[in-house]
């Protein structure tokens, strides 16, 4: 949001009038941002993946059916399963750093373009 | 494609109780080229902002006549609010090069082949090799002829200018005032200019109406209005005389 609010507070009406529709002139806006909008979408993934706890409380962690990664690697550790802990925990890493990797390569590319 | 026109009628802007305008009646005719003179504050850029259907009136009406279609801020259509631009003070653009921000209101309009219309707009700016470029390497004046630029290729048939040489060196202002003269004389196009530069008023209107403290003074024929006005306030304004 932060990406969207440093956008000039002139472009909206500027655009209205040049003949944007108000949803066009949103979507311009939008654009401008686009960098900050994707870079706030990667922190916010990054925030998930790494969480621990709170996924349990609004029922990431079904019997059967889902699995946390994060907490699936406490508890294997507690159980004594290092292996699949330092597995589980190897792939929780590579996972982020190729969104991270991903993020960096686009927004050299978002970057040039501005 | 007939000139534009304004009719406004017993309007009143009010921002948080303070009241900005309040116009009982004023006329813009079509072909006129209007320049609206007063001291900052007198509520020049307000009126132009109710022009361009940016936002309503707080009682009263703006109509904005096309031909024989008569339209408000409530009724105006995209396709009505698509026959006038804007170029403010200050120009905010895209981040998109030179070329793509000019032919941005095209682009909205559907014309994917305006590609010659861009050129020749950008020639008419003196852009022609900075067409490339990105806004941020663009000094002041060129970011202006830009903005000007992308609402002269639409060719609207009303065009609203808001003080669009403030803090333009002299070479600029003339370029800009040269292109306005154009596009009157070529399309007719219905001009409002607001400025607080009574020389640039003189040199280009054919009405000029001065506003104070959101009311409106006088409106008359160029001529009239400097060799001749009627009210005193106007004599004082044009003579540097006018205390506020």
């Amino acid at each position: 949001m932060g990406a969207v609010l440093a956008v000039d507070p002139l472009l909206g009406p500027q655009l209205r009038t040049l003949g944007a529709t108000r949803r066009q002139a949103e979507l311009a806006i939008l654009a401008e941002a686009r960098v900050g909008v994707i870079v706030g979408l990667v922190a916010g993934f990054g925030s998930v993946i790494s969480e621990v706890g709170a996924v349990m409380l609004v029922g990431g962690n079904i019997d059967g059916r889902t699995r946390v990664m994060t907490t699936a690697i406490v508890l294997e550790t507690r159980k004594g399963n290092f292996d699949l802990a330092l597995a589980l925990g190897i792939i929780l890493l590579a996972l982020s750093f190729i969104a991270n990797f991903v993020m960096a390569l686009g927004q050299g590319r978002l970057v040039e373009r501005t | 494609m007939s000139a534009a026109s304004y009719q406004i009628t017993n309007v009143t802007k009010t921002y948080a109780a303070r009241t900005v305008l309040d116009i009982p009646a004023l006329a813009v005719e079509p072909g006129d080229i209007l320049a609206v003179v007063g001291p900052s504050g007198a509520g020049k850029s307000t009126l132009l902002r109710l022009l361009a259907l940016l936002e309503e009136v707080s009682t009263g009406e703006v109509s904005f006549h096309l031909g024989e279609r008569r339209v408000t801020y409530a009724s105006a259509s995209t396709a009505d609010r698509r026959q006038l631009a804007m170029v403010f003070q200050r120009p905010a653009l895209l981040s998109r090069s030179v070329r793509a921000n000019v032919a941005y209101g095209l682009r909205l309009r559907g014309d994917r082949d305006g590609r010659d219309r861009v050129d020749a707009v950008l020639e008419r700016v003196s852009l022609t090799t900075l067409a490339e470029a990105r806004p941020r390497t663009l000094s002041g004046g060129e970011l202006q002829r830009v903005a000007v630029a992308r609402a002269l290729v639409l060719e609207p048939r009303v065009l609203l200018l808001d003080e669009p040489t403030a803090n333009l060196d002299p070479a600029n202002v003339r370029l800009i005032e040269k292109l306005v003269r154009e596009q009157h004389s070529r399309y007719g196009t219905t001009i409002v200019l607001v400025t607080h530069n009574i020389f640039q008023a003189r040199r280009l209107a054919t009405r000029v109406a001065l506003l104070l403290e959101g009311r409106l003074v006088e409106c008359a024929p160029t001529e009239a209005f400097f060799n001749a006005p009627q009210d005193p306030r106007t004599a004082d304004f044009i003579s540097g005389d006018l205390v506020y």
